[in-house]
């Protein structure tokens, strides 16, 4: 089979459209005022989950439509965002609030973070979706029925009803408009459309064409209705519709990459500078109470352990909710029957990012032994060209989903979830939490002024895993191995604490406030079993604790063990004072433990030998604590912060390693900004000590390379997958750039730049995001 | 030939060894950059590199200002005043004691004195990088070929591991040091900088006739060469000398290309770090149009030509 060369110009079409994006990303958004609630005297006499449907049905029959001139896959999403609480019609009374709010939940527990089953979904339809559902009622009924299972079926009918009319509400829109029409292509390519569409709400796709926009269809309903969700794996759900127009000289590959082309620029419909949709997403957030907020907030995160409970301390977010929408998909990688899945509309895919140079979709090349050339070859120019995609390694990451029980076929067909975290396609439930790892070493350290600081556990008090934690007095450690024994009871709590909040909020108070029925009826499961997701309905439960700051516990214990312990050129007692007081007057003590202890990322040895043996522990405490679970849950480990590397160092002191109180920890699981200082191939070898077949939600390496480089990219990444790296995330900038672009910003518009699974342009970041930045690439030049 | 066993206990002296390093030949390599040089060429950027000794450096912008050098230093060299941090460099003797003891290491010792084992330790971490990109380790200095005992070893011991070696040289060494590397050398990156070996002489202390003959006779054994121009405004970027180094290129049959490296604006930066001036403080970079216009002198003779960094 042909594929397209990269060097393809873009249609007039495309063009027009991608000029219409990066004007709208300047202009303020008109924000749509939700209606405010479904409940009346009929609706309250029924159930939650009926309700919730009927919102659902309320937003997509009334959210505004439109079509713009240039487009052939049509449809908006409303301007909204889960991570801002913005508005949804109210579906619960204040009783069911009340209740919910007790067990720490609210109406806006939804996590989002999932991956419906597009293979079904695509295959069927929306129709045939409807059909099973119908049938599975019909059978419940013959069997002697059974109430609450009959309810959820007829809720998820709702919402299929609703996705149906939302169809064909587009293809009124798109008659009306092709009726006006006066230009006689675009009146075809209209009508076409409202074909397209009315087709659609009943029957699957038959084209590569319907099988966009049945997709795309989908995708707006789920994020205009809470939900933030990943694409799945794109490429190999698509591809069969492809080749079948391809054989059938349907279309032909370069009209295939104008429809992939389109479908990105809808990836991209939202996009705002990080001012305008700051300003247009906190006016808009309902307001909440404390206690509904924590609620919310500890739905969404199951539990964040990293103190990030706070309206304010959302506040620093990097932007999921004005630059991605957690629109991700990873492209190529292993088939379920273990063959390389690479194939044209893979390289359609890659193209259309290089091209278009959007930050959305986020996309990752999913890469093994057996990957073919070509394939490393574009993947390393579409990053030298447009910073992504990401690079999933597959001969660690399958095999470690796989060693968490999962058959080897599903654990083939794993996709990306919001920023990278990885789960099989179409068949999870998924959530996660952070771990702050310096934050548990701050504990070790300073037991005593722990107790009165507000500990994030406080809202569960009968979980706090630190209730009755005896520490001994650090001032009296003899010895490091005193230090880290002391560290792994604060971890090892942490990670208890997590798991079973986590277990506890798996116990189906979620679907008694926040059910899913859309979303549920396009999974593998829901439909055939009669259960929402949020009650367990999903083929697999999955709950990632995830281990943040990595490095500077890593480097903190390091410099401890070295120059306190080993070498005694620092005295303990005087590194506890200095630490106490923030380093405040004692500059030259932090200055020697940053340049006189070895940091992770500098292929160090004696460092990296700690952050493996925290990793080790981590990994084996999630097993020991997931195993002791009520529900049936697969617990994977992984070492990240996602955005929250701003959060996490906010709510973090002073750190051994000379990191001051506040600053930024490092991303994911990368070294620390301005300590990596041997170059990169040092850092991944550094990274490469962790136990990266073990972490099979991921691992993520973030890397700055200057574009001196660039060339390098393909060699670079062919190392990482023959040394087995988990997960790599390389961008090419110049610092010079960057820096111009923080003075002269409207000089910069199309600077992108990429930290896992997050992209998003450099002027639209929040300064502190852009300092951050800039020091990542600065590390090299010295 | 002469094929010595190698010592992986013979030391020399390193100044630093640079990681994913993309300029000093194919692909990704390794830099061990070797300390001290007969050269004194007076664009030179790395004035660290040039003596034959550890010494001190002090990197201002690092002091916090805390005084430990000022109470340890021995020769009271370290001076510390209302109007400023100094040191007095004539009464300093690189004693390093001022360095053990700064915390920021404001203050620090250029030049360690390494095993060939050390070096091969932190070479051979890279190899799968190497091997991918066609890359390997790069031997540069200072003059590499100054300290031809311990260069040898640790060229020699690389290539018995399978890793790719080149020697970034400024040409300027007895013959016997060069006919004693090259059965472990796969490149040279060769400096050639004025042909007139008067004006070679003012500008770096030395004439150029050994530089010239050594190139020729490393051309005669096959070995593969990369010629490295730096172009310093005014003292070599004229055409008449580009076009004499071009015409010399030519009469070789193994130079596979050429890089021409404009005039970097920040070579001066570090003779503060060891109490020296910068005498060039005055130059410009090469123009847009000035680097074409080079370009085309040696491509125009059908010379493989590029710009570097």
């Amino acid at each position: 089979m042909d594929i397209v060369s990269n060097a393809l110009e873009l249609s007039p079409r495309v063009r027009n459209g991608l000029d219409f994006i990066q004007q709208g990303r300047f202009q303020e958004k008109e924000m749509w005022q939700v209606p405010l609630s479904v409940l009346d005297e009929e609706t309250r006499k029924q159930t939650l989950v009926k309700r919730k449907a009927l919102a659902i049905s309320k937003v997509l029959s009334e959210m505004p439509i439109r079509i713009e001139m240039y487009e052939l896959i049509v449809g908006f999403s409303v301007h909204n965002s889960v991570a801002n609480i913005t508005p949804f019609p109210e579906y619960a009374t204040q009783e069911e609030r009340e209740e919910a709010a007790g067990k720490y939940t609210g109406t806006f527990s939804v996590f989002g973070h999932f991956c419906p089953s597009y293979p079904k979904y695509l295959r069927v339809g929306v129709g045939g979706l409807r059909r099973q559902a119908e049938e599975k009622l019909a059978e419940i009924r013959r069997n002697g029925g059974d109430p609450e299972k009959e309810d959820w079926i007829e809720s998820a009918m709702i919402t299929l009803d609703a996705l149906r009319d939302f169809m064909l509400r587009y293809g009124r829109l798109a008659s009306e408009l092709s009726e006006g029409e006066v230009d006689p292509s675009r009146k075809e390519e209209l009508r076409e459309i409202a074909g397209i569409s009315n087709r659609l709400s009943d029957e699957p796709p038959c084209t590569f064409r319907e099988a966009l926009q049945a997709l795309w269809f989908a995708h707006i309903a789920f994020e205009s209705t809470l939900n933030f969700m990943s694409m799945g794996r794109f490429d190999q759900n698509l591809w069969p519709f492809l080749k079948h127009d391809l054989e059938n000289h349907v279309i032909t590959l370069e009209e295939a990459q104008e429809l992939v082309d389109c479908l990105w620029l809808k990836f991209n419909d939202r996009l705002q500078t990080f001012e305008l949709a700051s300003r247009n997403v906190y006016a808009s957030s309902v307001p909440m109470t404390e206690e509904e907020l924590v609620g919310t907030v500890a739905g969404i995160w199951g539990l964040y352990l990293g103190g990030n409970t706070t309206h304010d301390r959302l506040a620093p977010l990097q932007g999921s909710e004005f630059s991605t929408w957690l629109q991700t998909m990873p492209l190529s990688g292993l088939t379920p029957e273990g063959k390389d899945g690479t194939n044209p509309l893979t390289y359609l895919c890659i193209n259309a990012t290089r091209r278009l140079k959007l930050p959305q979709p986020s996309i990752y090349v999913r890469l093994h032994d057996g990957s073919p050339a070509e394939l490393y070859e574009r993947a390393a120019d579409c990053i030298q060209n447009s910073n992504g995609p990401c690079i999933y390694n597959d001969e660690v990451v399958v095999p470690a989903l796989a060693r968490q029980g999962l058959p080897i076929e599903h654990a083939r067909d794993y996709t990306t979830d919001g920023c990278w975290e990885t789960f099989i396609q179409g068949r999870t439930q998924f959530r996660y939490g952070v771990i702050s790892a310096p934050e548990a070493l701050d504990r070790a350290l300073f037991p005593g002024r722990w107790d009165e600081e507000a500990i994030p556990l406080k809202y569960i008090p009968e979980l706090d895993p630190f209730a009755g934690s005896e520490l001994p007095d650090p001032k009296e450690f003899k010895a490091y191995d005193e230090l880290w024994s002391s560290f792994k009871d604060q971890l090892g709590r942490y990670i208890k604490g997590m798991i079973e909040t986590a277990d506890d909020m798996m116990d189906g108070r979620l679907y008694d406030i926040a059910p899913l029925p859309l979303i549920s009826a396009c999974t593998e499961g829901p439909l055939e079993t009669g259960t929402d997701i949020t009650r367990g309905g999903a083929e697999y439960s999955f709950y990632s604790p995830v281990l943040g700051g990595l490095s500077h516990a890593a480097d903190s214990l390091a410099a401890i063990k070295k120059l306190c312990f080993e070498e005694k050129v620092i005295d303990w007692k005087d590194l506890l004072e200095g630490l106490k007081n923030n380093w405040e007057g004692n500059e030259p003590l932090r200055q020697m433990v940053m340049t006189r202890a070895p940091a992770y990322g500098n292929d160090s040895d004696d460092v990296d030998e700690i952050a493996r043996e925290i990793v080790e522990f981590y990994v084996a405490e999630t097993k020991k604590c997931g195993a002791n679970a009520t529900n049936k849950a697969l617990f994977n480990p992984a070492v990240g912060t996602f955005e929250h590397y701003v959060a996490v160092g906010m709510a973090c002191p002073a750190t051994p390693d000379g990191r001051l109180p506040g600053q930024p920890v490092a991303s994911n699981a990368s070294p620390t900004n301005g300590r990596a200082t041997s170059g990169q191939t040092a850092m991944i070898n550094s990274y490469l000590k962790l136990p990266l077949g073990d972490l099979p939600t991921g691992a993520p390496l973030d890397i700055g390379m200057d574009t001196r480089s660039g060339h390098l990219l393909g060699p670079m990444i062919k190392s990482f997958i023959e040394k087995r790296g988990n997960l790599l995330s390389i961008s090419v900038n110049d610092v010079g750039k960057l820096k111009a672009a923080m003075k002269e910003p409207e000089k910069y518009r199309d600077l992108k730049i990429r930290i896992g699974g997050w992209e998003a342009f450099f002027v639209d970041l929040p300064p502190a995001y852009q300092e951050w930045q800039i020091k990542k690439y600065e590390q090299h030049e010295s | 030939m002469s094929s010595m066993k190698v010592d992986p206990q013979r030391k020399g002296l390193v100044f630093s060894v640079d990681r994913n390093v993309v300029e000093d030949g194919p692909g990704i390599r390794t830099t061990v950059f070797l300390k001290g040089c007969p050269l004194r060429c007076v664009w030179c950027h790395s004035p660290q590199s040039q003596s034959k000794e550890r010494q001190l450096l002090f990197i201002e912008n690092r002091c916090i200002g805390c005084g430990a050098c000022v109470e340890i230093c021995p020769k009271d060299a370290q001076e510390m005043s209302g109007t400023g941090r100094r040191i007095l460099w004539e009464r300093c003797d690189d004693c390093g004691e001022c360095a053990n003891v700064c915390p920021p290491m404001a203050l620090e010792m250029a030049g360690e004195w390494v095993t060939v084992e050390q070096i091969m330790d932190i070479v051979r971490r890279d190899v799968v990088y190497y091997k991918n990109s066609g890359g390997g380790v790069t031997f540069s200095g200072g003059e590499a070929l100054a300290q031809p005992e311990f260069l040898t070893a640790c060229l020699e011991r690389s290539r018995q591991e399978g890793i790719h070696t080149a020697v970034d040289t400024s040409g300027f060494a007895p013959w016997p040091v060069f006919e004693r590397i090259l059965p472990h050398t796969d490149l040279f990156l060769y400096d050639l900088k004025q042909m007139d070996s008067g004006k070679h002489e003012e500008m770096t202390g030395v004439g150029n006739a050994v530089i010239l003959e050594n190139l020729k006779r490393i051309d005669g054994r096959g070995k593969r060469v990369w010629v490295r121009v730096p172009l310093i405004p005014g003292y070599n970027d004229s055409i008449e000398n580009l076009r004499q180094i071009a015409e010399f290129t030519q009469t070789l049959t193994n130079v596979e290309r050429i890089s021409l490296l404009p005039y970097n604006g920040a070579a001066g930066a570090k003779y503060s770090f060891v109490g020296r001036k910068y005498g060039l403080e005055h130059l410009d970079g090469q123009t847009n149009q000035e680097k074409t216009d080079f370009l085309k002198i040696f491509s125009s003779v059908g010379l493989t030509v590029e710009v570097g960094r």
